[in-house]
């Protein structure tokens, strides 16, 4: 990551814009190296964690990614932020984002996964249908596509005979 | 050229995190 990825310019300046950064070498002692990591370990690195202003973990993530997959990564914690400000709008453009400017990053299909939650707060359980489906139409092999086949045949029929009423 | 200028002090991160509305990204690294 500090090779690759943060002196990428576009890294670089997404992390500098909209988050606040802190690192700590793990083979050093730091004053708050236990408060900053909370109930976990690290048990690889990098480890990247993710909070929001008070204190509360929005992500974890372990391991290396490289550019375009980690700035995937931060638009996704980004609309995650947003969810706990109930910024459903502002979420929705940040999973929108990261699945339509990085579609083969591993964020994708999680991003679209959640954009159903938001959309969720917006437009009730057809859009949940709509993005659900939509995600399973294009990462079929995701995890997140398995995770949200759980739509009943019966709610997605009620859900398209409202929709053609 | 920007560089990701990375903060020293969880506490001040989190005020000022908490001030911009911005989320905080903690990265824990290895010199391996």
């Amino acid at each position: 990551m500090g090779a690759v990825t943060y002196p990428n310019a576009q890294v670089a300046e997404f992390v500098s814009e909209r988050f606040v950064a802190i690192k700590f070498n793990v083979k050093e002692p730091h004053p708050d190296f236990k408060e900053a990591l909370g109930r976990g370990k690290v048990l690889w690195a990098p480890l990247l964690v993710f909070l929001d202003g008070r204190g509360s973990e929005l992500r974890r993530y372990v391991g290396f990614l490289p550019p375009d997959e980690f700035l995937a990564e931060l638009r996704l914690v980004l609309g995650l932020a947003a969810m706990t400000h109930t910024s459903f709008e502002e979420a929705l453009r940040w999973f929108d984002g990261a699945a339509e400017l990085f579609p083969s990053s591993s964020a994708a299909p999680e991003a679209l996964f959640w954009a159903a939650g938001a959309g969720y707060r917006l437009g009730g359980v057809p859009e949940v249908v709509r993005r659900w489906d939509d995600l399973r139409a294009r990462y079929p092999e995701s995890t997140w596509a398995r995770r949200a086949d759980v739509v009943p045949d019966e709610v997605r029929a009620k859900v398209a005979a409202e929709q053609t009423a | 050229m920007t560089e990701i200028q990375w903060r020293d002090r969880l506490q001040p991160a989190m005020e000022e995190a908490r001030d911009a509305r911005k989320p905080l990204l903690l990265y824990f690294w290895t010199p391996e």
